[in-house]
């Protein structure tokens, strides 16, 4: 092989080694975010609130009201985009693009909900409690990719 | 000519072994995270997911919980604190991450309320930042792969453009209302130097493996870019290492 040729596929394989050791010295950004989701009374609204570095993971921004104040992060989304309702029960679908270094989102559903089914992504892991009238989903997660959580809930009937 | 060919070819099996090793390492330095689980998949029983009384101790994955035993409670106003970057011990670097958030106690059903107002967005974000009230933190401490919960969290100004984060550290998987549980101590002070925001301080950690006193070094460009560096003291004395700013 000419040596002009050798020193340049060295260098190509330098330049593809670049991104590979800079994750490893850990020069990415971490990406955070620490969100409180309150779910309306008996309608799909719910408001998002909290902070987060980046708000383009979250893909129902452009079709709600929301606030994102740049210089802290801090997000006020309302949106009707994460919640259905599936037969006699309600799903919450909350799903995420991109990695974070650290994940916490805390759910908020109102009355004495019954939680009949919930499902995260890898790297997730939940704490449900009932409190003052709201059934808490405190989720929590470090380096996970894609988060994506998933909640099946009924509201009690009504008397 | 040969010793040419010699010298690239040395420094092409070097830049090939960084970059196997650096893959190896982006795969597994992070991923032993106390939290990492295969998923929460999974049906909730009707008797145990409508009963708030009843801890169900089942599933690593997920539990029901009575509410103090949950994280402090709140709508999320200010990032106090977030961000992680590598730590030296003993000529080795740990990893930490220290993420503070404050948080203004308005109940649920105060949200709710708003919600129910017909208010705007503007108009709901000002109605959460103008609650009065003492505000609560929340946050978490997290050394190379264990996650430790902090409690007693104290955030107070010192002097000009600076903030003292002062916090307890709980038992890993423990909840940080639990006094018992306290197994160490962080202190930094975090302020804003030449368009950056820098900081350091002082980390004990008690009970567990990780025992021992570490220099923490902090080092954040904006909020989405943290890097804390940690120092384990010497028995003998204290190695500090800089930060490169």
């Amino acid at each position: 092989m000419r040596p002009n040729l050798r020193l340049t596929v060295l260098l190509i394989m330098v330049f593809l080694a670049i991104p590979f050791v800079s994750t490893a010295l850990g020069a990415n950004g971490s990406e955070q975010i620490s969100l409180s989701i309150y779910v309306d009374n008996g309608s799909t609204n719910a408001l998002v609130v909290g902070y987060m570095d980046n708000p383009e993971g979250l893909p129902f921004l452009n079709a709600s009201e929301r606030i994102y104040e740049k210089d802290t992060g801090m997000l006020y989304d309302v949106t009707g985009s994460l919640i259905k309702p599936d037969g006699g029960s309600w799903s919450l679908k909350f799903p995420l693009k991109g990695h974070y270094d650290e994940y916490h989102v805390v759910f908020y559903i109102p009355g004495m909900a019954e939680l009949k089914e919930m499902d995260c992504s890898e790297g997730l892991e939940f704490l449900a409690s009932s409190y003052n009238n709201s059934l808490i989903i405190n989720v929590q997660g470090f380096d996970v990719s894609n988060p994506e959580v998933a909640i099946s809930y009924q509201e009690p009937e009504k008397d | 000519m040969v010793k040419v060919d010699r010298i690239t070819t040395c420094l092409g099996l070097m830049v090939l072994l960084a970059i196997l090793t650096g893959i190896s390492y982006a795969q597994s330095s992070y991923g032993q995270s106390s939290y990492a689980q295969p998923g929460c998949a999974q049906p909730m029983p009707p008797d145990r997911a409508s009963s708030p009384d009843l801890a169900d101790p089942g599933s690593s994955e997920g539990r029901m919980m009575h509410k103090e035993g949950l994280p402090p409670m709140g709508v999320p106003v200010e990032m106090i604190v977030g961000g992680g970057g590598f730590a030296l011990q003993n000529n080795e670097t740990h990893l930490l991450r220290l993420n503070v958030v404050r948080l203004s106690p308005l109940e649920p059903e105060q949200i709710r309320d708003l919600l129910d107002s017909n208010k705007s967005i503007e108009e709901i974000r000002d109605a959460i930042k103008a609650e009065e009230g003492q505000s609560l933190y929340r946050g978490n401490m997290k050394l190379d792969d264990v996650v430790y919960p902090l409690t007693n969290i104290r955030v107070r100004p010192s002097g000009d453009n600076a903030t003292v984060v002062d916090a307890d550290l709980a038992l890993p998987g423990s909840s940080p209302t639990d006094q018992t549980s306290v197994v160490g101590h962080i202190m930094a002070t975090v302020y804003l130097s030449k368009g950056g925001w820098i900081g350091e301080g002082q980390l004990n950690v008690n009970s567990t493996a990780q025992k021992g006193s570490y220099h923490v070094l902090l080092d954040m460009m904006g909020h989405s870019h943290t890097k804390i560096f940690v120092t384990k003291k010497e028995s003998q004395g204290s190695e500090e290492r800089g930060v490169k700013k």
